[in-house]
């Protein structure tokens, strides 16, 4: 029983195979670290499944009945429970800090346009319930005291974790984290992994995609490895780190 | 590029400080024609609260979804045409008509947004602009149920009754006729109704996810914002308010000709939003006011009035591209912990 399947996803531009055949399986409350080379095709695995590309074959089954979500749109995955960050950091830059997190509760909170004309108890209890909420999530990430500023404004590092604070307000069950440590010092990339070994505990599945092998090692139930497209070793942070394919990849060969 | 432009200067920005000015604004247009009796200032009011209706309703499409739209007039016209035809044909008041003509206006917005999902930015802006024209040829040669060239005639002013005792009951008829005054008061009333509206929406749930389609639309997605419906409603709803203004504007004229819906009039709204803050709601009224008084304040200059008038426009964008209030994305504040 898995959370999410992917079956021999692959995907093309033009003569460029990004992906090939590439599977993977994430069982509930499991991290997977995705690991591999600079252009390994990391980053569009991850788009396959969330739903801003198509993948031109193979299926991708997700939540506790294992529906089909191959070729989705965004929206519809993120309200089956997925929620993901990007590499290149993609905040809402000019809204402010709280206001991110809340966007990312958009399909939770119940207002219509009545509303807006006639404002009731029930729907500012209802709006003020995921303010509160969104507050909570920016104190668990220590941001907090940046929630009325403007997200464009705040220190990178901020940025990353606001990222972090706003998919986690999705209430996913699996989240998918691209490059969650780029650009952070040691210590915000310590205060990272305890954030993450925290979200685990709360229930949620994660799959990171990481170069720092400082990050994923201690993380990782489980590796898996891309290279040029294809999934070339599957398996334990430990067998990994000794896989000679996998060092191959990464160093050339001897 | 406009997209960008005219957005953010920080959450508690300097406007919070004269949040006094406003309700002295409210109170000051409210007496002023009781105070100012001139029919040209209360005409020439009455033209610009329509133009501020116009510019919240773009403002909504624009400013907030970030979805150019270069056919706006269209929507305006649109209005007047339902709430004119609908009252020549069939002799339904305006009070009637007016929200039949706000419906229809919001259909076309939405049938227009259907195609335009899957153009972006500029092309988008084309394919507004092209709309914007089919609309007014349409007008312009549909002769029998537009009028055609000439337009349509002879429209009913709208009609109110109130009651007087007098020893008894009677109900006293008022059309608003000719004169400016009955209009004034219609349009600033539906001005508050709209900006009202335009501010709820700001921090709402419906508004919010319009912003952040605007600001990165693949990251909105991911966040389970269904973006097509989304757009598709801020053209709906922006484009209604369309209606609003042009059903007020056809039932004061009593006529309404097709020349008066062209693309400069799409042009000079958009230049009201900009130039007043795209997404602030108090901006854009600004920005409506002034370019509709400017005119009429550079009238003694007479040939060189426009050329003042773009030029200020150019300045303005030069020393201030935000517009005079830019977006300032208020605080919120936690009442009940």
């Amino acid at each position: 029983m898995s959370l999410l399947r992917v079956d021999n996803i692959s995907k093309s531009f033009g003569g460029l195979k990004a992906i090939q055949n590439v599977s993977i399986s994430i069982r509930p409350g499991e991290i997977v670290g995705l690991i591999g080379p600079n252009g390994a095709g990391k980053t569009t695995f991850f788009n396959c499944i969330t739903g801003i590309y198509k993948p031109d074959a193979g299926t991708v089954m997700f939540g506790d009945y294992e529906q089909e979500i191959t070729g989705l749109v965004s929206y519809m995955i993120s309200w089956r429970g997925m929620a993901r960050t990007f590499q290149n950091i993609r905040l809402f830059a000019n809204m402010s800090v709280l206001e991110n997190v809340i966007v990312g509760a958009h399909k939770h909170i119940r207002s219509s346009l009545v509303d807006l004309l006639f404002p009731s108890k029930r729907s500012y209890a209802d709006e003020m319930k995921f303010v509160r909420r969104a507050h909570e999530l920016l104190e668990f990430f220590g941001i907090d005291r940046y929630a009325n500023d403007l997200a464009s404004s705040i220190p990178y590092g901020s940025q990353r974790r606001l990222e972090l604070a706003r998919a986690l307000a999705c209430e996913p069950k699996l989240l998918l984290l691209d490059e969650p440590a780029a650009g952070m010092n040691p210590q915000e990339k310590q205060d990272l992994l305890e954030h993450i070994s925290e979200i685990r505990r709360q229930g949620i599945s994660i799959l990171i995609v990481e170069h720092d092998m400082k990050v994923i090692m201690p993380l990782s139930d489980k590796v898996v490895v891309l290279d040029h497209g294809e999934k070339i070793a599957e398996g334990r942070p430990e067998e990994i780190q000794k896989n000679p394919l996998v060092i191959e990849a990464y160093l050339g060969k001897q | 590029m406009i997209k960008k432009q005219g957005l953010g200067s920080g959450v508690q920005g300097p406007g919070r400080k004269y949040l006094f000015f406003w309700p002295l604004a409210f109170g000051l247009f409210l007496i002023l024609p009781l105070i100012d009796h001139s029919a040209y200032h209360q005409d020439v009011l009455v033209t610009a609260g329509i133009y501020i209706l116009l510019a919240l309703g773009l403002n909504m499409i624009v400013g907030y979804a970030g979805l150019l739209n270069l056919g706006y007039a269209a929507f305006f016209g649109i209005g007047a045409y339902t709430c004119a035809g609908l009252n020549l044909a069939w002799h339904i008041p305006f009070w009637l008509a007016l929200p039949v003509a706000v419906v229809v206006t919001g259909f076309f917005g939405f049938l227009v947004g259907l195609p335009v999902l899957r153009v972006k930015g500029d092309y988008l802006a084309i394919v507004t602009l092209g709309f914007g024209e089919i609309v007014r040829i349409v007008f312009n040669n549909l002769d029998p149920i537009t009028g055609g060239p000439n337009g349509l005639l002879g429209i009913e002013h709208p009609v109110i009754f109130y009651p007087v005792f007098n020893p008894s009951l009677i109900w006293k008829r008022f059309d608003f006729g000719v004169s400016s005054f009955p209009y004034y008061y219609l349009v600033f009333f539906c001005v508050i109704l709209v900006a009202y509206f335009s501010l709820r929406l700001d921090r709402s749930r419906i508004g919010r996810a319009w912003i952040a389609v605007r600001e990165d639309e693949v990251a909105a997605g991911c966040m389970g914002i269904p973006v097509p419906q989304v757009k598709l409603l801020a053209f709906g709803v922006g484009s209604s308010i369309a209606g609003i203004a042009g059903s007020i504007f056809a039932a004061k004229q009593g006529t309404i000709t097709p020349d008066s819906f062209d693309f400069i009039l799409s042009v000079m709204i958009l230049a009201m939003v900009v130039l007043g803050g795209m997404g602030s709601v108090p901006g854009v009224i600004l920005g409506g006011l002034v370019l509709s008084i400017l005119p009429e304040l550079l009238r003694e200059f007479s040939i060189y009035r426009m050329l003042i008038f773009g030029l200020v426009m150019i300045l303005m964008m030069i020393f201030r591209p935000q517009g005079f209030l830019g977006n300032v994305r208020r605080k919120y504040e936690l009442t009940t912990r």
